[in-house]
């Protein structure tokens, strides 16, 4: 998330050219959104549904409107390059994001490599069938055949790819001049549909029963199959930062372009349905198809045997693709080839489109850094973000001519299903936390509602597909599953570099001459504490043969960009020359001031960036009971979200104590304790190893004890053992440590609290509550744990700024 | 009784009535907000400093 900026005003540093106008935006809505859908999926659609095809056409446009909502709100108060993508990782953290995009980023692009494959059908269809031109057959490569479809398909992409580079402006008009074509096509189409079912009424009326052949599940799949023709919104928000006066033209040309889409949709199914005869012809294509076992036809009503029974809407399911094309040659003159052409113009539309938004979201994810940077370049002539268009087209054609991309395709709905549900959530909580600062163009009504319904019908329709393709979300499981891999092995690394560089800044920095390897990170917040926690942190250095990094931080308010903060720097800084009276001569130290919004996040971070092995924290001994805190909110944020060990200094007199009490218990805890014990042994402190026997066989655990005892012994430390006998672990321990006039107990992480307020277990914190001396906490990082539990938090809804709390 | 036919042709009518009544209204809306008069949601209280293209 850009820190100085926040949500509100968030900018970034690459810009791209601003001379879309909200024609234009409009028509690149119109434009994805009558595209292959039209031509290639309502003929399967109609063998879905039946005469309800109508009804699946304007439910879709009923439920999309919810999202479309959304997409006009955070499309006007964030115009820029990412859509869904952008918001959803400013309102729900980079983790999120990356899978929203990734996504995002395949959805759009297998998409582009429909269109592609479609454009070469129609076109190949076109040269032989009309045109009579031989073309070569498909030759086998190995486990590709590639026929002239593919060539055609290729050629398709590298062109879009290219005129996308170009720029934005001759996208735009290019993408103009397809969408205008192949919607005056489709409209005279419409007049002359509508001009035979006013002439033939009865006719006409009566292929519209029975209406739902299928109920309403037929519709529900054909609201399903058709989903993909009605995201346009996606598209048009990508434009964003290239759209003049963005606030007012974004919204419009959602609202403007799902109106035109759905009316239009609505209005060749009436006419697919109402003007069309069932003659041989179309029986007989309609037979060979369902033989052949082409169209996608899963799923559809076997053909009946004689024509008299055979109903418009099953002949069109069989024809697939073909279906609306072969219909047009009853409807007007020339309506097949017409179609064709239409359907030509219309799939390279709908491609130009696409191309343009996956490339938009890829470069969006560069400008994250969660691809790599390359994806963010812009061309220094065309103001185009070039390396994402090529990768983009590359995918797009990759995807075309080498994979079996109807099974990938299957997903793309279910992949839109999900980043829409990501959006909806997403804008509930922008508004929620931004909501007064941002400069909204447009905000919906009824406010939470529309977005929750939303959420509602996207998550029933997706579920839905389930039932009529499992395969859709077999592959958008699969990849998604790649997306967390190479999230994890590459972007997670990144993401966590921009945050911290982004949440925290560095003011000053002094290094000691030496470097040593392990190093212990001392957060000083409170001078009177600083002596005694310096002085562990040494003796766990030099045990370790280490070296200290002492770190102040100055904070200010969210809202206050980092430099504000820089007039504390030198308050801090006097700080840290205070407690560098502490430091030992033998131990190198070095030292840094910075400044972040959250002292716990920006603890963290240091420690992440400078690549500490341990964070040692002073604490003053009091648990907040009715917080939502253990130990304090900075201490509680380290601690639960550590990438390295973490010790907690429980404060008493600063003296070096002679006695200490290592009470133990088998996990993986130990080893950090008993790592703090030998380097209070070699301070000079007499430690003893102590263990309470709850089940009362003493001599178990002084044998286990005693195995103990051994091995710190070949490291020539010494040490004591006891074991007492005893039901009430604490306060066993606390009463032996009183009774032997201990100076110091050092304890394990008893357990992973469930609860938020138990951070090292029940028994440490009362411990360290309650004993009046010195006590040390330590705790192990588990980095796949960690790791884990992590990404489920976020994922259950604490967002990049949910845990942004301040002290 | 009324028919299939008649009943999906209403709630077709209705759900195509809904998109465009939402349709005018979000231009309203976002009219209303450019021209600094719009008092609902976020904008139910004067906002200073806003700027509205």
């Amino acid at each position: 998330m850009s820190d100085e900026e926040g949500l509100p005003g968030h900018s970034d540093n690459e810009d791209l050219a601003r001379d879309l106008s909200l024609f234009d935006i409009t028509m690149i809505g119109v434009g994805a959104m009558i595209g292959a859908g039209i031509f290639v999926l309502t003929g399967l659609a109609a063998g879905q549904a039946g005469p309800g095809l109508v009804m699946a056409f304007a439910f879709n446009g009923f439920i999309t409107i919810f999202t479309g909502m959304v997409y006009a709100e955070l499309g006007s108060a964030i115009p820029e390059a990412g859509g869904g993508y952008l918001w959803v990782r400013e309102a729900l953290g980079r983790s999120q994001a990356f899978l929203a995009g990734w996504m995002s980023w395949f959805a759009h692009a297998v998409a582009g490599s429909l269109y592609t494959l479609g454009f070469g059908a129609f076109v190949h269809l076109l040269l032989t069938d009309y045109f009579g031109i031989p073309l070569f057959q498909p030759i086998n490569l190995v486990v590709v055949s590639i026929g002239p479809e593919k060539v055609f398909a290729a050629f398709a992409g590298v062109l879009f790819a290219y005129i996308n580079f170009r720029g934005a402006k001759e996208t735009g008009l290019a993408g103009n001049i397809v969408t205008m074509v192949k919607v005056t096509v489709i409209l005279v189409l419409v007049a002359f549909g509508l001009g035979y079912i006013f002439g033939n009424p009865a006719e006409a009326t009566g292929r519209f029963r029975p209406f739902l052949p299928r109920d309403f599940g037929g519709v529900f799949i054909a609201m399903g199959l058709t989903f993909i023709a009605f995201e346009g919104y996606e598209i048009i928000v990508q434009s964003g930062e290239e759209v003049v006066n963005p606030k007012k033209s974004v919204p419009k040309a959602v609202f403007y372009s799902m109106s035109i889409v759905v009316t239009i949709y609505m209005l060749v199914a009436i006419v697919l349905i109402g003007a069309v005869t069932v003659t041989p012809d179309l029986f007989q294509l309609a037979q060979e198809g369902a033989a052949a076992g082409g169209h996608g036809g899963g799923n559809l009503p076997e053909i009946p045997s004689n024509i008299e029974d055979a109903a418009v809407w099953e002949i069109l399911g069989h024809l697939g693709e073909l279906g609306l094309a072969r219909a047009a040659g009853q409807i007007m003159p020339y309506g097949t080839i017409v179609i064709l052409v239409a359907g030509i113009f219309s799939t390279l539309s709908a491609l130009n489109a696409t191309t343009y938004s996956s490339t938009r979201v890829s470069f969006a994810m560069g400008r994250d850094h969660v691809l790599p940077d390359a994806f963010s370049e812009v061309h220094p002539e065309k103001r185009t973000p070039h390396i994402a268009t090529a990768f983009s087209g590359a995918l797009i054609i990759f995807m075309a001519v080498a994979l079996p991309i109807e099974a990938v395709a299957a997903a793309t709905d279910v992949m839109f299903l999900l980043l829409f549900l990501q959006v909806n959530y997403a804008a509930i909580v922008i508004r929620r936390e931004w909501g007064d600062q941002i400069d909204y163009g447009y905000v919906m009504p009824y406010f939470p509602y529309v977005p929750i319904i939303g959420i509602l019908t996207k998550l029933a329709l997706a579920v839905y597909l389930f039932n009529y393709s499992p395969l859709a979300w077999y592959g958008a499981t699969a990849w998604i599953l790649v997306g967390v891999g190479i999230f994890f092995l590459y972007s997670r690394g990144r993401v966590r570099e921009t945050e911290a560089k982004e949440e925290t800044r560095l003011i000053t920095e002094e290094r000691a001459p030496e470097e040593r390897g392990y190093q212990v990170l001392v957060p000083i917040a409170n001078p009177a504490n600083a002596e005694q926690v310096i002085r562990v942190a040494s003796a766990v250095a030099r045990h370790n043969d280490g070296e200290l990094l002492l770190t102040s931080v100055a904070t200010v308010p969210g809202q206050t960009p980092l430099s504000e903060g820089r007039q504390f720097a030198d308050e801090q800084r006097e700080v840290l020359d205070e407690a560098m009276q502490y430091a030992p001569d033998d131990v190198p130290v070095h030292r840094t001031v910075t400044i972040g919004h959250d002292i716990g996040k920006s603890i963290n971070n240091v420690a992440y960036q400078r690549d500490s092995d341990l964070i040692l924290l002073g604490w003053r001994g009091q648990r907040k009971r009715f917080s939502d805190y253990a130990l304090g909110s900075n201490i509680d944020i380290v601690v639960e979200n550590a990438e390295c060990d973490v010790g907690v200094v429980k404060t008493a007199e600063p003296l070096v104590p002679a006695r200490t009490l290592m009470p133990t218990a088998s996990g993986v805890n130990e080893d950090l304790a008993l790592l703090f014990a030998s380097a209070y042994a070699e301070a000079g402190s007499n430690v003893t190893l102590f263990n309470v026997a709850t089940d009362g066989d003493v001599e178990e655990a002084k044998s286990s004890l005693a195995d103990k005892q051994e091995v710190l012994a070949e490291s020539d430390i010494d040490v004591d053992l006891d074991v007492k006998e005893g039901e009430d672990i604490a306060e066993t321990i606390l009463s032996y440590a009183r009774d032997e006039e201990f100076e110091s107990i050092i304890i394990g992480a008893a357990s992973e609290g469930i609860l938020r307020r138990v951070l090292f277990g029940e028994i440490p914190e009362t411990v360290g509550e309650e004993f009046e001396k010195e006590v040390v906490m330590v705790r192990k990082h588990r980095p796949v744990q960690s790791a884990v539990k992590g990404f489920v938090r976020k994922w259950i809804g604490k967002g990049a700024r949910a845990t942004n709390l301040d002290e | 009784m009324v028919s299939t036919l008649t009943i999906g042709a209403i709630l077709t009518l209705l759900a195509w009535i809904w998109l465009q009544i939402t349709v005018v209204h979000g231009k309203y809306v976002v009219d209303k907000i450019a021209d600094n008069d719009y008092r609902k949601g976020p904008f139910d209280r004067p906002r200073d400093g806003d700027s509205h293209e």
